[in-house]
């Protein structure tokens, strides 16, 4: 270690300094602001993750809607898409019907997604969004009704039990009936009823509050049937390789395909969430900064205790030949040594809140869904973040020892021989 | 005759310049041989200590010169001041100054630590010492678990692990009893014949300062008169 670096650990971190001064008190001001800035930024990038992770695996990272209604076959696009796309792993071929349902009076929409059950794993990441039952969309036995995986919420609504054989709320093996309104022949001010009728093999947790409560996943045969559509099929859901080059992915894709297929990311269907909670991020950043900054003063006066204290310390000092410059280097040290040991203790006492935090969530709605669009949030924390955190500690730390070492630094000898 | 080592001329010290100043040293010479040994006596408040402290550099007077085989010390800056200091002087004060954070053997290292040498080197060369004072049992210790007499034999030791040419005591016993004064006034004058250090001591002590060549009396900032001594006793 280099001199200055010892001194100055010598001169802070010992018995005297640590229980008779004012440097724990402000130590643990450091620690507790250092925690909020963890906290908050792991709850900012973990809404972001989990929004994000919610999306691309209920939607893939692109999808694509055909515009014309024709009967192309969706192998034939997709390997269109592929040649067009190199980074683009796997596409499945959706139907998207709305339906309803309704019983004395009360009416309810709902959305169903029919998928090709052969290359659903390929694009979308459902198993570790099961509650209860299994991503199962194989074709029923004769006695049995299609397969569908529904949301969370959906499960337990009052129409939902109204129209299922369980009055407690559906559950994996019950079925339950939607109507579909069709167009009339004829007449274009009518609509026709289908009944369908699904059984329910997953109850989900699709991740975004309102999929929760309207989304229902069948296979795609049954919805075309439901839906008359014959072999047409709405459009395509894609994965690429990575998450963050659909954006660019589908824009190109936009440009050479034209304007007969709309075409949109993950990230563009919740542009201005994703864009509010960027701008938040950096307003809470900011907000939270403050009390790491309030925090820096009670070091910078802490370390001035310090140096009014090591009077004759530094005279000594002075006296053994140590320039002013080493001075000023062991006391902005000081600084630096009390910024990382403030970052420490604040990740760990952050990395406690947050666990504190996902065991509260997992036991009561601390987050509204309908507000936030996700009722629970996976904390996480970007190296990014984790950067930024750590340079502005030991940058505010650093700057506020700066006066009292520049205090210290210019005492002469005599100054502090006298003293004694 | 030996060759001059350190030269003062002129020496004056005023603290607050202008109305209320305070004239502490006033026109002050002196001339300091190789191997001398120099007692400074005065009443508290003479500026004895003020004096001493600008001879070795760390005080700057406010009129006068000093200078070390002919150099003018006060023409270098802070910097080279103190590199100097580290190289050339020793101090022992009448407080021990030892840091108590850091145990005997660190406390004695440090100015040698400080002149750049490796740890290992200057630890083997404060033991040396520690172990010259009687204190090598005593060299993982800390100031609080050491007596008075022990403390100022450790910051003697802290002195002289650079060898320094020259040695300024400020009342190096006046916090001791009378059987450790004795010891460490004994201890300076084997350190000179030993050592061939060159000692100036400010003290109190009439018994201490008759131990050495020459007394030097001030009284306000003043040279009162000034005796030279011989090993019969004190010539005026």
């Amino acid at each position: 270690m280099k001199l200055e670096s010892w001194i100055a650990w010598k001169f802070i971190f010992n018995k005297k300094s640590l229980w008779n001064e004012s440097l724990p008190l402000a130590l643990f001001g450091l620690l507790l602001g250092v925690s909020s800035l963890f906290v908050s930024m792991a709850v900012m990038s973990g809404f972001e993750y989990t929004l994000e992770k919610s999306m691309t695996d209920v939607t893939g990272h692109v999808t694509l809607i055909k515009k014309r209604r024709d009967n192309e076959p969706w192998i034939e696009l997709s390997k269109k898409l592929k040649d067009l796309e190199p980074e683009l792993k796997s596409v499945l071929p959706f139907t998207y019907i709305e339906a309803i349902l309704a019983r004395q009076g009360q009416v309810g929409g709902v959305m169903i997604q029919g998928v090709d059950p052969v290359e659903l794993d390929q694009v979308l990441h459902l198993r570790s969004r099961v509650i209860t039952g299994a991503v199962d969309l194989s074709a029923p036995a004769a006695n049995e009704k299609p397969k569908a995986m529904i949301g969370k919420s959906l499960a337990h609504t009052k129409l939902a039990k109204q129209f299922s054989i369980a009055p407690e709320g559906l559950k994996g093996g019950d079925t339950f009936k939607v109507i579909v309104p069709l167009p009339h022949d004829i007449d274009p001010t009518q609509f026709r009823r289908k009944i369908g009728e699904f059984q329910v093999s997953g109850i989900m947790d699709f991740g975004k509050h309102e999929w929760n409560e309207r989304f229902i996943i069948s296979d795609i045969k049954t919805t075309q049937v439901l839906a008359e559509v014959g072999e047409r099929y709405t459009g395509l859901l894609m994965r690429f390789t990575d998450a963050h080059i659909a954006r660019e992915a589908s824009v190109r894709l936009y440009e050479n395909l034209g304007p007969d297929y709309w075409i949109r990311d993950w990230r563009e269907v919740n542009e201005n969430l994703f864009e509010a909670v960027a701008i938040e991020r950096w307003v809470i950043f900011f907000v939270v900064l403050i009390i790491v900054l309030v925090a820096a003063f009670n070091v910078s006066s802490a370390l001035f205790v310090n140096v009014i204290r090591r009077y004759p310390d530094i005279a000594i000092l002075k006296t053994l030949g140590v320039p002013q410059k080493s001075l000023l280097q062991i006391f902005s040290v000081q600084g630096l040594f009390i910024g990382v040991v403030g970052l420490v203790g604040g990740a760990i006492g952050g990395w406690i809140l947050c666990r504190l935090f996902e065991f509260y969530q997992s036991r009561f709605q601390l987050i509204s869904g309908a507000v936030y669009k996700i009722d629970s949030i996976q904390l996480t924390l970007r190296p990014q973040d984790l950067i930024i955190i750590s340079v502005s500690t030991l940058l505010i730390c650093f700057f506020s020892s700066l006066a009292p070492a520049l205090r210290g630094s210019r005492i002469q000898p005599t100054q502090g021989l006298r003293y004694e | 005759m030996s060759e001059v080592l350190l030269q003062a001329r002129n020496i004056t010290k005023i603290y607050n310049p202008g109305e209320g100043e305070l004239k502490v040293l006033r026109g002050l010479g002196i001339d300091i041989f190789k191997r001398d040994s120099i007692g400074i006596v005065g009443a508290s408040g003479s500026g004895k200590s003020t004096f001493l402290h600008i001879l070795g550099t760390l005080d700057r007077p406010t009129e006068g010169e000093v200078y070390f085989e002919g150099l003018d010390l006060f023409k270098k800056g802070d910097e080279e001041l103190a590199k100097f200091r580290n190289q050339k002087m020793g101090f022992v004060f009448q407080f021990h100054h030892l840091i108590a954070e850091m145990n005997m053997l660190e406390n004695v290292a440090l100015p040698a630590r400080i002149g750049g040498m490796p740890k290992s080197e200057a630890e083997d060369r404060a033991m040396v010492l520690l172990s010259f004072m009687g204190l090598r049992e005593r060299s993982h210790h800390f100031s609080n678990e050491l007596s008075g007499g022990e403390l100022q034999r450790a910051s003697i030791a802290r002195a002289l692990v650079l060898d320094p040419t020259i040695l300024f005591a400020d009342e190096p016993t006046g916090n001791l009893d009378s059987t450790n004064s004795i010891m460490i006034q004994d201890l300076f004058l084997r350190l000179r014949e030993e050592r061939g250090l060159t000692l100036i001591v400010v003290t109190h002590d009439p018994g201490f300062a008759r131990k050495f060549q020459r007394i030097y009396h001030l009284k306000d900032g003043q040279w009162e008169n000034t005796s030279s001594l011989t090993r019969d006793g004190l010539q005026r």
